[in-house]
C-alpha cells in the first residue's frame, strides 16, 4: 500500500496512531477546545441576546464574588456536602456491616438497596416531592397521628435537609455495594486473630474493620463530595426556583439559570471556572492524601 | 458465629431498611392507581378504594406528553452512545496499551486530564458550538458530547495491559491485519471489561438530564427524564398524573435491573463509578 509501511516498526507506529487518533481528535474538539473557550468567555461580557462580546478582563470574577445568590449557592453546596457525605456514609457503613455479618440472603438486601441507584433521579425527585407534599403528602399524614406537621420543601429551615435526604437515599445502594467489596477483601484470618485476642463486637469494628476500610471510605467521601458539588437535577425538580429564598440553590443550579435563562454566558463561564478550580483543588488534595497513605 | 437473637435483630433491621428504600416506589405505584379526588382525600386512604388506570390513559393522551417519542429518543441515544463509547475506548485503549510510538504518554495524559474538567464548564461552549453547527434540538446534538469517554479509555487500556504481548505477536505472525487482530482476537478477550463499561455508560446516559434539557426545545426531541420534567412542570400539583408519568420512567429501569442485576451491580462495583 504505502512504501513506508514496509518497515515493520513504522508500520506498527502507523496503526498505533490510527487507533488512538479518533479519540484524541474528539477530546481536542469536545473537551480541550471548549475548555479554553470557556476560559476565554469568562473574561468577556456577553449576553446571548446581544451580538457583541466585550472584553472586560477580570470584571466577571469581581462580580461573582459580590453576587449574593452565587455566594449563597456556594454556601448551600458546601452545606449539602457536609450533610450528605458523612451522614450517607455512616448509614451505608452501618448497613453494609450488617449485610456482611454472615447472614444469608445477602443478594436480596443488596438488590433492594440498589434499586434507587438505577432509577432516574428526575423521577425519584417527583416521587419524593409527593411524599413531602405538605397537605396531602404521606409524611405529614403519618405525622398527623402525633400532631406534628412539617413544611419539608416549603421552609428555608427544612428544604435543604429534605433534598439532602433524597440524595442520601439515592446513593446509598452504590456506597453499600462498594463497601461490601471492601469488606469482602478483609481476610477472615484477621478476624480470627482478633477473636483469639478477645477483640469482638464494637471494638472489633472500631479497631479492625474501620481502619481496614479506610481506603474505601476515603474513595467514597471524595467521589461523593464531587457528586454533591455538581448537584443539579434533584434541586431543579424539587425546588424549581431554588427557593424558598434561594435556600436550596446550588452552584450548578445558579450557573444553569444565569446561562440559559438570563443568557449571561460570559459571566456564567466565570462561575464554571471557579467550580472547576474547586474540583481541581479537591482532586489534588485527594491525590496527595491518598498517595501519602501508601508511604 | 452469631447467636439467634443477634440474627433476628440483624434481619429485622435490614428488612426495615430495605423496605424503607423501596417504599417510595411502592407508594408512587399505589398513588398512580387512585382517582384524582381520592389522592387529595382527607383523611387519606392507603389502598385505592377504586382501582383505576385513568391516570396512565391521561398521561399518554394529554397534550404535551409524548412518552412514545421520549422512550424512543432515550433508547436511541443511550444505545448509540454506549456502542460508540465501547468501540472507541477499546480502540484507543488498545493502541495505548499495546503499541509503541512517540508522544504516547503525552497523548494518554492529555486524554486523562479531561476527566478533571466538570461537564458544566463545557456546556456553555458546546451550546454555542452546536448552535453554529445547527445541531440544536437534534439527537446528534444530545449524543455528541458523550461519544467517547476518557474514563472508558483508562479502564480498557488497563484491561488490554493484562493481556500478554505474545498473543498479539502470534497473531501478527499469522499475517492478520492490525484491525483484524483487534476485532477478532483482542476485543473478545476484554469483553467482561467492555460489558462493565457498557452497562455504566448506558445507566448514566439513561439518567442524563442537564445537557439533554439544554440542547432540546421541541417536545418530540426530548429524552425520558427531560420529557418527564416538562410534563410535570405543565401539570404542577396534579400528583396522580405525575406519579403515573414517573412510574412510566422508573418501571422499565427496575425490570431491566431485575433481569440483569448481577451484571449491573458487578459492573458498578468493579469500576467504582456511576455514569
Amino acid at each position: 500500500m504505502f512504501k513506508f509501511l514496509e518497515d515493520e516498526k513504522k508500520q506498527k507506529m502507523f496503526w498505533g496512531y490510527l487507533f488512538v487518533f479518533p479519540a484524541f481528535l474528539y477530546f481536542l474538539c469536545m473537551n480541550i477546545w471548549p475548555m479554553l473557550y470557556a476560559f476565554f468567555l469568562s473574561f468577556n461580557d456577553w449576553n446571548l441576546l446581544k451580538v457583541e462580546k466585550k472584553f472586560v478582563f477580570l470584571q466577571n470574577y469581581f462580580e461573582v464574588f459580590q453576587d449574593k445568590v452565587f455566594l449563597t449557592s456556594l454556601y448551600n453546596t458546601f452545606a449539602y456536602a457536609i450533610i450528605i457525605v458523612p451522614l450517607g456514609l455512616m448509614i451505608a457503613i452501618f448497613l453494609s456491616v450488617l449485610v456482611n455479618s454472615g447472614i444469608k440472603h445477602v443478594g436480596i438486601f443488596r438488590f433492594m438497596f440498589f434499586i434507587p441507584v438505577i432509577t432516574s433521579s428526575i423521577a425519584a425527585g417527583y416521587i419524593w416531592m409527593w411524599l413531602y407534599e405538605p397537605t396531602f403528602g404521606l409524611f405529614n399524614d403519618i405525622l398527623s397521628i402525633i400532631n406534628i406537621q412539617l413544611p419539608f420543601l416549603k421552609s428555608t429551615y427544612s428544604a435543604k435537609l429534605s433534598i439532602a435526604a433524597v440524595v442520601i437515599w439515592k446513593n446509598l445502594g452504590f456506597q453499600i455495594v462498594i463497601l461490601l467489596t471492601g469488606l469482602g477483601a478483609i481476610p477472615n484470618s484477621v478476624y480470627e486473630a482478633a477473636e483469639m485476642d478477645g477483640v469482638t463486637g464494637w471494638r472489633r469494628f472500631r479497631y479492625i474493620t474501620l481502619p481496614l476500610l479506610r481506603p474505601t471510605i476515603i474513595f467514597l467521601s471524595v467521589t461523593g463530595f464531587m457528586k454533591v458539588l455538581q448537584m443539579f437535577g434533584e434541586i431543579y425538580v424539587m425546588a424549581p426556583t431554588g427557593g424558598p429564598l434561594d435556600s436550596t440553590t446550588s452552584v450548578v443550579f445558579h450557573i444553569q439559570k444565569t446561562a440559559f435563562e438570563s443568557y449571561r454566558l460570559g459571566y456564567s463561564s466565570a462561575m464554571t471556572f471557579i467550580l472547576f478550580l474547586i474540583i481541581l483543588g479537591i482532586t489534588i488534595f485527594q491525590i496527595k492524601y491518598l498517595s501519602g497513605e501508601k508511604n | 458465629m452469631l447467636t439467634r437473637t443477634q440474627k433476628v435483630i440483624i434481619y429485622l433491621t435490614l428488612s426495615i431498611a430495605a423496605f424503607l428504600m423501596v417504599f417510595p416506589f411502592l407508594w408512587s405505584i399505589i398513588s398512580s392507581f387512585k382517582f384524582a379526588h381520592e389522592i387529595m382525600a382527607i383523611p387519606p386512604t392507603f389502598w385505592p378504594e377504586n382501582f383505576t388506570l385513568t391516570n396512565y390513559y391521561q398521561v399518554f393522551n394529554s397534550q404535551g406528553s409524548q412518552f412514545g417519542n421520549w422512550y424512543k429518543n432515550s433508547l436511541i441515544c443511550s444505545s448509540l452512545v454506549t456502542a460508540s463509547v465501547c468501540f472507541f475506548s477499546a480502540l484507543a485503549g488498545y493502541s495505548l496499551a499495546k503499541f509503541e510510538y512517540p508522544h504516547k504518554e503525552k497523548i494518554f495524559y492529555t486524554i486523562l486530564s479531561t476527566m478533571m474538567v466538570p461537564m458544566q464548564m463545557l456546556i456553555i461552549p458546546w451550546y454555542i458550538m452546536f448552535t453554529h453547527l445547527k445541531l440544536n434540538d437534534t439527537l446528534i446534538g444530545i449524543m455528541l458530547p458523550g461519544l467517547i469517554s476518557a474514563f472508558g479509555i483508562f479502564l480498557l487500556r488497563q484491561a488490554f495491559e493484562r493481556i500478554p504481548n505474545s498473543l498479539v505477536e502470534a497473531a501478527r505472525l499469522d499475517g492478520a491485519s492490525e484491525f483484524t487482530i483487534f476485532r477478532r482476537i483482542m476485543f473478545p478477550l476484554i469483553k467482561p471489561s467492555v460489558a462493565a463499561l457498557g452497562i455504566i455508560t448506558f445507566v448514566g446516559n439513561w439518567d442524563a438530564f442537564l445537557w439533554p434539557m439544554i440542547i432540546t426545545d421541541s417536545s418530540h426531541m426530548k429524552t425520558l427524564p427531560v420529557g418527564l420534567q416538562a410534563f410535570a412542570g405543565q401539570f404542577g400539583v396534579e400528583f396522580h398524573l405525575i406519579m403515573a408519568a414517573a412510574n412510566l420512567v422508573v418501571i422499565p429501569s427496575i425490570i431491566i435491573f431485575i433481569v440483569f442485576q448481577k451484571h449491573i451491580i458487578g459492573s458498578i462495583a468493579s469500576s467504582g463509578v456511576k455514569g
